[in-house]
């Protein structure tokens, strides 16, 4: 068993003997096994003698061990030859494989051939080029080199196992070889000449060679040519780059490094990088713009170029822009996208831009300029690019531009318009302007007219630009403008309603922030905006609308031509709409009216209410004068009607009805009755009298009060007017008066009812609704008696005078002069009619036409005519002369013309009235009948001068808990003594000579005057003035008396202390000496009743002048007046 | 068939606008007041008193006629003074409160008329109590309309007297008075039907809020010359006020700062304002420019948040104005829906006339 494993070891080990004897001889292995087997076994060894063997073999063995041996050894040889055979299997199949090896070798070789043919030939033709250099020079080197180079070739090919194979590469490379070798030489050729395409060409030919052989044959030739293509390289970038270059250059370098397999992309980044670059240069700057602008608008460039040369460097970026991309495109075919996005930045750019600019304040030709400009531009790329589509992208940004820009244009006329507004406040602030109200109305009338106008104008010029851009979009300009318009007025509207503070919110913050004086001008500016409404609705409105037309036809016929695309437009009605604007201001504009004249009666009201909220209606003092009330409803109606006439158009139909109302008998509708009502006691009667004022209401047309108010100064006035006389009689009906208060309404209301009427429009309502104050006071009084008519025209009188001096004293000497025809326009007027009236009161008197219509006439004249128990008043009597024996008039004799109720024309000459008079002559003196004859004036004691003897002496008056103290020309003291010691004092004037100077001064000749209030109402007096007295906290002026000095016997004594009104008082002292003044003894008792006679003569009836000699007796009386600073009405009372 | 407040005076011969008829009833002398006798369930009634200073005043006390066509004078009663307020009892239809002025002192008291008074030749009212604690001018004395309750409330110009009225034993005493505050001249006032220890008080540059219980001030309006003031018995927490010059206002009494509705109010002065008793949002309103007018106002979301009514701005309501009732020969003063028939006001215009309407025609478009 041993035996079988041991000769199976002993093969396997032998065969691996065998073969490694045959492929690696190492002797090393052998000596070791002989030394085991040498005994029998040495066959393998060299020394191996086989005859020798054999014979000893069979010498020394059997049959039997020589048959062993030969089965053995038969074996051994078998196991030898497959051995042999498996070494041959083999190494027949390494050849094999060898072989295929050669072959694939072989089929490289090939290819490579080809290859080398190709570069064979183009070197062929490049040889050719330059073989002219090259030649003469350098053929022996060559010829030495070739033999070098093959020589090497040979020797490198001689390593290569396979000669044959080798032998055909040689062949090749013996053709290629001097061009490889060649190549750097060439190169440097090359880059000297600049001839890089050449380089490129040569090395790009080169390159499979160096790739395939580069390592190993051809690596100094791979070595030096990259080199010189590095430099290539780089000049190639450098020539890239470099903007001197042309573009072609350009473009042929890019190229060259792109077949270099240069990483072309980072240069197309960096390229792109200053592309975007110059993009950013080329963006449209605010000054590029404006330079174009001033080149476009001024004109004396106009002669150096017309398209300006400012433009045109930034035409030439843009031009050369264009260049630089159309190159780009060139270089890198495949950047369009790239360079899209690029353009349309720029052009979105250049639109933000134009945006912005448009957004600004300029005109539209400005911003067409501009767009014009950007235009061209992209005009210009879409030429090089006209995938981009730039145009339709430009159209979408020239959308947005104009959008845009249509906006703003018309916030900025809002904001126009609110500054314009802004200057009611400013104006009012720094009242430096005569007529801020005007001022702002104006401006922001035209700001409205002037601005929609310019922006109309100028989309017009948008419109009729040819820019293709924009014909595009004339459409939507179109609608832009409108809803533009429409949006506008919306605003405007809203900012109105805004302003006028009729928001809740908005009022209330108004009110607190702004306090009283804010109201006041909020008024104003309510009543500017109410006029603007008015404007906008009536012209601003339709004059859009009539310059909107030609766009609208335009739009029309788009609509025509484009049935179904141009509907689009009107699907929800066209964008403008004037009627709808119109309609929402007219209401605007009635309702900013009515909030005016509210605000302005609220204030009224206010003032209305202190009078009569104030003062204990039944406790009331007697009326000594107006109540200053008065003066403080006129200041306010005063300054109403500045505003509105600053503001407001006058109307057309100022005074129409003047000379209708002013005798005539149906004026108002109520009050024969009810103030017949006054005089009759007959309580009987007084039953049925509210049924008989219904039954005369319901026959009397009734006075329109509350009538639509219209935009007009007249309009506006008299409902004001009209407004405060109602409230003034809701607020005499809530009271409660006593004789006196009844009579001190009565006087204030007497005192108002002429300035009232000049004021307002509609005389006869005012007249009515002052009637109404009276009847309202006459039913709310416990003993409605009225004031008699010379008292109260006394007290008018003296208040005209006054408020006169105080506006005189006020306003300063020379704006005096301009305030003064409006005093006695009033005095005068008032005068007049006044005359009027009594004359033909008493013409119809005489002619006993009708006795309802005295009755009529007396309360329409004066309410205190008619209860006349005066034995002071005057008494007229009229003769009426035929024709055949007409009155013959004393030359100054003042004459009145008269109709009676047939028209029949009578000329009344007014009888003389004797008065005393200053020696200041009047110049038309002796055409002025109101003057008569001159008195000279005696020059005798004055009144104060036969006071003196009171001089140093004190009065004292004890009247309940107060005692008065009275020092003469000292002061006078309101005292509560308690065992002699004063416990309270207040001081109720001081004597003030200036007052007192002040106050005979304006009373002139009349220095003394009837006192009202005592119980002989024709008892004059003598008047001194103490002011400055204690603060009375209930008014917060200082006390203030009149100290009235009357002729009295026996003794001088304090006689009565009243209070006139709220701590004015009044002090009447009797004096005896006064009885002695000696001009007149009767100037301080009483008067006596005079007759005066009235002469009428009949005159023609195709007398003509009346008109005319009735303004001539005004404008006399007007410049007696200037004269001499009297009243020329005193003829009634005066002796 | 809205429409502006009519500045336009009709002729004497132009019918009523909107073709409603009135009914008319003559007083004698001017009056200024006109009550909704509430407690007489089988009558439409009105009383009213005059106000002439110098003649001997009276109270009418007014029926409808069944057919609602005539007012018929039912009792006419003579009165002491010129009647500045009269108020009918809410619950005893011959009891009614008056104010009165002799023209230099005033007085308030609470009257019965006498049981028979049909019978009478000439019937006189009964004084029950004099509310003689004031000094200075009364304004108003005051009923809690929503049930019998046996307190009175009475206002004058500087105090608040809450009265408790014992009508079987003719005898007020006062409960309880507190003085307005200085410089707080009252000039009216409302009781809430819903609380009745609530009273809202006018002044010259507020409405107060009174609690009873403790006579204090709770809250205040601050809107100046408020003339009338009214409770919806309907709404809690609404008050309407009528102001001089800027109209009518509509407030919710949960948050004061600004009212949650604002009407134009008359061309003059608004003086009077009344809520319906009954149907919602009907508010009438009588003015110095001699006309009444109807208001329709949405009072649906005035429960809703108060932003969202501070953000809307009242002339982007629809115009409310229903109705204006413009024929009138003066101020008219007096105004007071009718209770029983809550579709009939009376309305008072200062020259005497009583006028009747019906605002019927205009009850369907709600």
């Amino acid at each position: 068993m041993s035996g079988d494993e041991v000769p199976l070891d002993e093969k396997a080990r032998r065969m691996r003997d065998l073969l490694s004897s045959f492929y690696g001889p190492d002797p090393s292995m052998s000596p070791n096994p002989p030394s085991k087997f040498a005994p029998f076994d040495a066959i393998n060894s060299n020394s191996f003698n086989a005859d020798h063997y054999l014979n000893l073999l069979i010498h020394k063995s059997s049959l039997e061990g020589l048959l062993q041996r030969h089965v053995g050894m038969a074996a051994e040889i078998k196991n030898l030859d497959t051995d042999l055979q498996m070494l041959v299997y083999e190494n027949y199949n390494k050849f094999i494989s060898a072989t295929d090896a050669i072959k694939r070798m072989n089929s490289n070789i090939m290819g490579m051939e080809s290859n080398m043919e190709q570069l064979l030939e183009k070197i062929k033709t490049v040889q050719s080029r330059s073989d002219g250099v090259n030649t003469s020079l350098f053929e022996k080197r060559e010829h030495i080199e070739k033999l070098h180079l093959t020589r090497n070739l040979l020797r490198k090919v001689q390593v290569l196992r396979f000669d044959q194979l080798a032998g055909q590469i040689s062949v090749i490379i013996l053709h290629l070889a001097p061009f490889i070798y060649d190549l750097p030489a060439r190169l440097g050729k090359c880059i000297k000449s600049e001839a890089y395409a050449d380089a490129v060409r040569f090395y790009t030919g080169a390159m499979p060679i160096f790739k395939a052989y580069g390592d190993s044959s051809f690596q100094d030739c791979k070595r030096a040519s990259e080199e010189a293509i590095a430099i290539i390289i780089k000049n190639l970038q450098g020539k890239l780059f470099s903007d001197s270059e042309s573009i072609q250059a350009r473009a042929e370098a890019a190229m060259l490094l792109k077949q270099l397999d240069f990483p072309v992309d980072s240069l197309k980044e960096k390229l792109f990088e200053k592309l975007e670059q110059s993009l950013g240069d080329l963006q449209l700057k605010d000054e590029d713009i404006s330079r174009c602008l001033l080149m476009s608008n001024d004109p004396s460039k106009l002669e150096n170029h017309p398209e300006s040369v400012a433009a045109t460097v930034h035409e030439a970026s843009v031009q050369e822009f264009v260049e630089a991309v159309r190159a780009y495109r060139v270089i890198f075919p495949d950047s369009d996208k790239q360079l899209i996005k690029l353009a349309q930045e720029l052009v979105t750019k250049n639109f933000e831009t134009g945006e912005q600019y448009g957004k600004k304040r300029i005109r539209a030709a400005d911003l067409l300029a501009v767009l014009r400009m950007i235009w061209k531009e992209v005009l210009q790329m879409d030429e090089v690019l006209h995938e981009s589509v730039l145009s339709e992208f430009s159209l979408e940004a020239v959308q947005i531009t104009v959008k845009h820009h249509v906006a703003s244009r018309f916030s900025h006329l809002l904001h126009d318009i609110s500054d314009a507004l802004a200057k009611v406040y400013v104006g009012q602030k720094e009242g430096m302007e005569e007529f801020p109200l005007q001022v702002a109305l104006g401006a922001s009338k035209k700001a409205v007219l002037q601005g929609s106008m310019d922006i109309l104008l100028d989309f017009r010029q948008l419109l009729d630009d040819d820019l293709e851009l924009l014909v595009k979009l004339r459409e939507s300009i179109l609608k832009w403008v409108q809803e533009g318009f429409q949006d506008f007025f919306t605003e405007l509207h809203g900012r109105f309603l805004l302003l006028s503070g009729r928001n809740n919110s908005s009022s209330q913050v108004h009110g607190v922030a702004e306090g009283t004086q804010g109201d006041r001008i909020l008024a104003s500016l309510v009543l500017v905006l109410a006029q603007l409404s008015v404007f906008i609705e009536q012209t601003a409105i339709q004059r859009i609308t009539e310059a909107n037309k030609p766009p609208f036809i335009f739009m029309l016929e788009i609509a025509a031509s484009f049935a179904g695309g141009g509907i689009g437009l009107y699907e929800n009605g066209p964008a403008f709409v004037p009627g709808e604007i119109c309609r929402s201001f007219r209401s605007a504009g009635e309702k900013l009216l009515h909030h005016y004249i509210n605000l302005r009666n609220q204030r009224i009201s206010v003032l209305l209410r202190k009078r009569f909220t104030t003062p204990n209606w039944v406790k009331h003092k007697e009326p000594r004068e107006v109540h200053m009330f008065v003066d403080l409803l006129l200041q306010e109606l005063e300054a109403i009607e500045k505003e509105v006439k600053q503001v407001l158009p006058q109307g057309l139909l100022r005074r129409h009805q003047r000379n209708d109302s002013n005798g005539s008998t149906n004026s108002s509708r109520s009050n024969p009755l009810r103030e017949g009502k006054l005089s009759r006691t007959n309580t009987q009667k007084a039953r049925s009298q509210l049924l008989e004022t219904h039954l005369a209401k319901l026959f009397k047309q009734k006075v329109e009060i509350f009538t639509k108010v219209e935009c007009t100064q007249e309009s506006v006035i008299t409902t004001i007017v009209k407004f405060s006389l109602k409230s003034l009689q809701e607020f005499v009906r809530h009271q409660t008066f006593n004789r006196s208060g009844f009579q001190q309404i009565q006087l204030d209301i007497q005192y108002l009812r002429t300035p009232l009427k000049e004021a307002a429009e509609n005389e006869a309502a005012i007249d009515f609704l002052i009637d109404e104050v009276s009847v309202a006071a006459a039913e709310r009084c416990l003993d409605p008696i009225p004031l008699e008519q010379p008292i109260l025209d006394k007290l008018i009188q003296a208040k005209l005078t006054k408020s006169l001096s105080q506006s005189a004293n006020l306003i300063g000497q020379s704006a005096w002069r301009d305030c003064r025809p409006k005093y006695h326009r009033m005095a005068a007027s008032k005068d007049t009619t006044k005359n009027m009236r009594l004359l033909f009161l008493l013409l119809v008197v005489s002619q006993t036409l009708c006795n309802y219509a005295l009755a009529d006439q007396v309360f329409q004249a004066n309410i205190g005519n008619t209860f006349g128990r005066s034995s002071r008043e005057p008494k007229y009597k009229i003769d009426f002369h035929s024709e055949d024996s007409p009155f013959h008039p004393d030359d100054d004799q003042e004459s009145v013309i008269m109709p009676d109720k047939n028209g029949q024309n009578y000329i009344c000459y007014l009888p003389k009235v004797e008065k005393t008079k200053s020696e200041k002559q009047v110049p038309q003196h002796n055409t002025s009948s109101m003057i008569v004859e001159t008195q000279k004036r005696i020059k005798l004691k004055t009144p104060d001068e036969l006071l003196e003897v009171l001089k140093d002496r004190c009065f004292i008056r004890q009247e309940g808990w107060w005692s008065y103290e009275f020092c003469y020309q000292n002061k006078l003291r309101q005292l509560h003594l308690e065992d002699d010691k004063v416990v309270q004092e207040f001081i109720l004037g001081v004597y003030d000579a200036e007052a007192t100077a002040a106050f005979n001064q304006n009373l002139s000749d009349i220095s003394t005057l009837k006192d009202p209030r005592s119980k002989d109402a024709s008892q004059r007096y003598h008047a001194h003035q103490y002011t400055n007295g204690t603060l009375c906290d209930l008014t917060n002026q200082p006390r203030e008396t009149e100290v009235r000095f009357v002729c009295s016997e026996p003794r001088a004594m304090i006689s009565s202390i009243t209070e006139l009104s709220t701590c004015k008082y009044a002090l009447t002292i009797q004096c005896p000496m006064l009885c002695k003044h000696p001009i007149d003894c009767s100037l301080f008792q009483e008067e006596r009743p005079v007759w005066h006679t009235i002469d009428c003569n009949v005159l023609p009836n195709d007398y003509k002048a009346t008109k005319v000699e009735e303004d001539k007796v005004e404008s006399k009386q007007i410049l007696m007046v200037t004269g001499d600073k009297e009243y020329p009405s005193s003829y009634q009372t005066e002796e | 068939m809205t429409k502006l407040p009519s500045f336009v005076e009709s002729n004497r011969s132009a019918t009523m606008q909107g073709g409603s008829s009135g009914i008319g009833y003559g007083l004698k002398y001017q009056a200024r007041c006109i009550s909704d006798v509430k407690a007489d369930t089988d009558h439409t009634s009105f009383l009213t008193g005059t106000l002439s200073l110098k003649e001997e005043n009276e109270v009418h006390l007014l029926r409808l006629s069944s057919g609602g066509t005539e007012l018929i004078c039912e009792g006419l009663f003579s009165h002491p003074n010129e009647i500045w307020d009269l108020s009918s009892c809410p619950f005893d239809q011959r009891i009614f409160s008056t104010v009165f002025s002799t023209g230099e002192s005033y007085g308030a008291a609470i009257w019965q008329i006498p049981e028979l008074y049909g019978q009478l030749n000439s019937p006189q009212l009964e004084r029950i109590a004099a509310l003689d604690a004031h000094v200075g001018k009364i304004n108003c004395v005051l009923w809690w309309s929503s049930g019998r309750h046996d307190k009175l409330v009475s206002i004058d110009e500087e105090n608040i007297f809450l009265w408790s009225l014992d009508c079987s034993n003719k005898n007020a005493q006062v409960q309880s008075k507190q003085s307005s505050g200085m410089l707080h001249y009252l000039s009216g006032g409302a009781w809430d039907p819903h609380d009745v220890n609530a009273v809202a008080a006018t002044c010259e540059s507020s409405v107060q809020f009174w609690d009873l219980r403790s006579m204090g001030k709770t809250n205040s309006i601050e809107h100046a010359h408020v003339r009338n003031v009214d409770y919806d018995t309907k709404k809690k927490h609404l008050l309407v006020t009528a102001a001089d010059e800027s109209g009518i206002h509509l407030w919710d009494l949960r948050m004061l700062k600004a009212p949650i509705q604002e009407l134009p109010g008359h061309t003059h002065w608004t003086w009077a304002v009344c809520c319906n008793p009954e149907y919602d949002g009907f508010i009438l309103s009588a003015g110095t420019d001699s006309t009444v007018n109807l208001w329709l106002v949405s009072t649906s979301n005035h429960d809703e948040l108060p932003s969202e009514s501070l953000v809307e701005s009242p002339n982007q309501r629809p115009n409310s104005l229903l109705n204006s009732y413009s024929d009138y020969e003066d101020s008219v003063y007096g105004l007071a829906w009718s209770s029983r028939e809550p579709w009939i006001f009376a309305s008072l215009s200062y020259d005497g006339r009583v006028v009747v309407e019906s605002v019927k025609p205009f009850l369907s478009r709600k």
